[in-house]
């Protein structure tokens, strides 16, 4: 028995799983070391800067959250709240937008859809930074500068989930959708009983790349609402400059802790993604 | 647009209007009517030549033909999936060439059946139901059907309520014995259930016309027996108009009260499976439908008899002389009338029209008016000349008119089209036309060349001319050494009361049925004969039947 499972040691499975090992590692530790220092005082940092770990137990404190939420120069949870309805609604109002997008593309049959298509491709190529003055002129003239809608409008516009939506939605048989029509429905009907339900999973990605985009946004976040007060600060902006008024006596373990802060909802909100990331969408219904 | 065609539009649309957003023909008197519909895909590939067809109410009707014949996407069109490009189609008198297809009343049953994935078989069935609104009862606050003073209870358009979907669903699901898997999703069920579920997604929504694209093609051999009585037994319980698509010919055969026989976008014949199977009108239909396939044997007709290639001959009856005469002298005459008709617009009527161009000779114009153009768009080209007569700036529309008669002829592109759709594609039997270049579309020139082909064949006469003579396995009759048809057995199909024969003659293969009790060697002799009143006999060249 045994020698027959010596036989059947499948040696590309273990380098593939001792590479995965090691690449995973290297990604988790920094993560880890970030966790473990946040809650370390500045001073155990300051003099034991080579120690992984606090170097005693009572070095090891919360003083950093608690500063972080406390702080009355610092309105946190107005940033958190802030940043929410900016990566909310703008992952949202982009899901409904490229989703009935690509619908058209896909099973309207319009004239020029596919050269228009190429040519929305095509706008992939121009770098975004190479936007950032053109659309800030636009966001100042419509009078949306240091608001948060100014900082949700601009990204409608991106292909880069538009593609994504529609690469899936082309794999959803034409059948069913004729078989729709057939039985009575509009393209609405269509769009919301069909279409969507099956394209869940593509949906629930782009939802989480679209929120995690905007939740992370630093530069867009800083031209649009860098000159307001605090009040109006999404969360990545506010925190980074907690980071820039330490920098004089460099507290890290304040730096990191915010760090984690802003980590939090991500890591929450990809808990729940996850599942419909993996699961993929069975088509057995049709028969080929 | 002109101030003229705008008016037009306008009165035709308050028409439309009145008229409850429905152009109706009254005169009609099927159930389906298919006028002249013709299919052609943006990239010009023509899909369905002038399919013409009527269907009554409650009739089962099958489309059948090989593979790209145009079945499907006739059905796709009646069905409002594909557009049609020309023609009318009628639905209980109504035109529905612009309906969409929720406005049509149907329900389709596909190859692949369709379902959607992410529902289960309930919702699947109801899916119809619960997003269309229909004429159903008014309902009090109860829930009880309102009356009006007749005691008809009164109909209004709303939703089916949650009950009215049970009832019905669950009615369905009895009828195909789908009830243990109300609750199952699609990929939990196998092929013939997957099957019946569409079946019973269609037969929920208790439509008009029902649409079935080959429904049974994806599973087993002996579900597809079973499923094709049920199918039928569904027919007739729900009594709905049913169009039925398969390439199958035995499908066609046992479930059809009327069979489409197709082929390359065309109808080849309409009937009744028994008159299809017994009086088939072209080489096509004839070969398509029966198996084992119709045996063709190659003949020369002369004086009444027809002779083998051994040189064996049979006398034909005196009506089957006649009908061949009949057959070759109104081919002649028809085909001539085609060309006359090709030729005044092109060798009489376009020098006329280009010497207009140089100079404006009235007398000319005059005299082009009185002449029968023979083409559909002839009112068009007369008004044209009406306004070349009396406008000083008529160039362009002689133009226009020259356009129009250099248009290809609907009636001789028929001609010539149906002569590919009578013949089978087979290598023994490929069409004598002209390949067909530039996407399947021939020039008006091609076409001509092609009638002059046939005129030149049929002016030669029917003496002396090679006919096929097709007899079906089961017409041969085992006979003696003095017998016709003298070949060699090579090959054997016991099939327990009946077998087939493979034989050889004249360095063809043939088939025979005969009983299980007949016992050949391979390689044996085999002599048969038949009787004359049961086989066809073929034109070669137009494929189409004479006796």
């Amino acid at each position: 028995m045994q020698s027959n499972i010596k036989k059947h040691l499948n040696v590309p499975k273990i380098i593939a799983f001792v590479i995965l090992s090691i690449a995973s590692l290297l990604v988790l530790i920094p993560l880890f070391w970030a966790l473990v220092n946040s809650f370390r005082s500045a001073d155990d940092i300051y003099y034991h800067p080579y120690s992984f770990f606090p170097t005693s137990f009572n070095n090891w404190t919360i003083s950093n959250y608690i500063s972080i939420f406390t702080s009355d120069k610092y309105p946190v949870g107005r940033w958190i709240i802030n940043s929410l309805i900016v990566s909310l609604s703008s992952s949202v109002l982009y899901l409904i937008i490229a989703c009935l997008a690509a619908y058209a593309f896909v099973f309207l049959k319009l004239r020029f859809a596919n050269g228009l298509f190429l040519f929305l491709i095509g706008t992939m190529t121009v770098p975004g930074i190479v936007l950032t003055v053109p659309q800030f002129s636009q966001i100042y003239q419509m009078g949306l500068n240091k608001t948060l809608l100014g900082l949700i409008l601009p990204g409608l516009g991106g292909v880069y989930g538009l593609f994504l939506i529609r690469q899936f939605f082309l794999s959803i048989p034409y059948d069913l959708i004729e078989s729709a029509r057939a039985d009575g429905a509009k393209d609405l009907t269509i769009f919301t009983h069909i279409v969507v339900p099956l394209g869940k999973s593509i949906i629930m990605v782009q939802g989480l790349f679209g929120f995690l985009g905007a939740w992370n946004d630093l530069v867009w976040a800083q031209i649009i609402i860098g000159q307001t007060t605090p009040d109006n600060w999404t969360l990545s902006y506010g925190l980074s400059k907690v980071i820039e008024g330490t920098q004089t006596y460099s507290n890290l373990g304040l730096q990191l802790a915010c760090t984690i802060v802003a980590m939090v909802p991500i890591a929450i909100m990809y808990i729940f993604v996850q599942k419909r990331i993996v699961e993929g969408v069975s088509m057995t219904g049709i028969k080929r | 647009m002109s101030a003229e065609k705008k008016v037009n539009f306008k009165k035709a649309r308050e028409l439309y209007k009145a008229s409850g957003a429905k152009i109706v023909e009254d005169s009609i008197d099927s159930f389906v009517s298919i006028r002249d519909v013709d299919k052609i895909y943006p990239n010009g590939v023509q899909a369905v030549f002038h399919f013409n067809l009527d269907i009554k109410e409650k009739e089962f009707i099958v489309f059948v033909g090989p593979s790209g014949c145009g079945k499907s996407t006739t059905l796709r069109m009646i069905a409002g999936l594909e557009e049609i490009t020309n023609g009318k189609l009628y639905i209980d008198k109504v035109l529905a060439n612009t309906k969409s297809p929720d406005q049509r009343d149907i329900a389709m049953v596909f190859q692949s059946y369709a379902l959607y994935p992410h529902m289960n078989v309930y919702d699947n069935m109801s899916f119809g139901l619960k997003i269309n609104k229909a004429m159903l009862p008014l309902l009090d606050k109860e829930g009880k059907p309102v009356s009006d003073e007749n005691g008809k209870p009164l109909l209004v358009k709303r939703h089916y309520t949650k009950d009215e979907i049970n009832d019905l669903v669950f009615g369905a699901a009895r009828i195909l014995n789908l009830g243990d898997y109300l609750d199952r999703k699609p990929k939990e069920l196998s092929g013939g259930q997957m099957q019946r579920v569409a079946l019973g997604r269609a037969i929920v929504r208790r439509p008009k016309l029902f649409l079935m694209d080959e429904p049974l093609s994806n599973l087993d051999a002996k579900l597809r027996i079973s499923m094709r009585s049920e199918i039928l037994k569904i027919h007739h319980r729900v009594g709905a108009t049913t169009i039925y698509v398969t390439h199958d010919q035995t499908e066609a055969m046992t479930m059809a009260d009327r069979i489409v026989v197709m082929n390359m976008g065309h109808i080849s014949q309409v009937d009744t499976p028994r008159n299809i199977y017994e009086n088939p009108s072209n080489l096509f239909g004839a070969i398509f439908i029966g198996s084992p396939s119709i045996n063709l044997m190659n003949v020369t007709y002369a004086d009444s008899t027809i002779t083998f290639g051994n040189g064996s001959a049979l006398k034909l009856q005196d009506g089957t002389n006649a009908k061949i005469k009949a057959f070759f002298d109104s081919k002649l005459l028809f085909y001539k009338q085609t060309l006359q008709r090709f030729e005044l617009r092109h060798h009489e009527i376009l020098p006329v029209l280009k010497s207009l161009l140089r100079t404006k000779n009235e007398a000319k114009i005059q005299e082009l008016l009185g002449l029968h153009y023979l083409c559909e768009r002839e009112q068009e080209i007369k008004d044209l000349l009406a306004k070349v007569l009396s406008e000083q700036k008529y160039k362009n529309d002689v133009r226009k008119i020259m356009a129009l008669i250099e248009e290809k002829d609907h009636v001789l592109s028929s001609i010539v089209d149906e002569l590919d759709a009578n013949k089978p594609n087979t290598e023994a039997h490929k069409p004598v036309v002209l390949n067909k270049k530039n996407k399947g579309v021939r020039t008006p020139h091609e076409e001509k060349e092609i009638l002059e082909k046939l005129i030149s064949y049929f002016e030669k006469g029917y003496e002396h001319t090679n006919l096929i003579l097709g007899v079906r396995p089961e017409f041969f009759a085992l006979g003696d050494a003095n017998s016709p048809v003298k070949g060699k057995v090579f090959l054997q199909e016991y099939l327990g009361t009946e077998k087939y024969v493979y034989f050889s003659f004249l360095e063809k293969e043939y088939v025979v049925r005969v009983s299980s009790k007949e016992d050949f060697k391979r390689g044996g002799d085999i002599n048969l004969t038949f009787d004359l009143h049961d086989v066809h006999l073929f034109d070669p060249v137009t494929g189409l039947s004479i006796a």
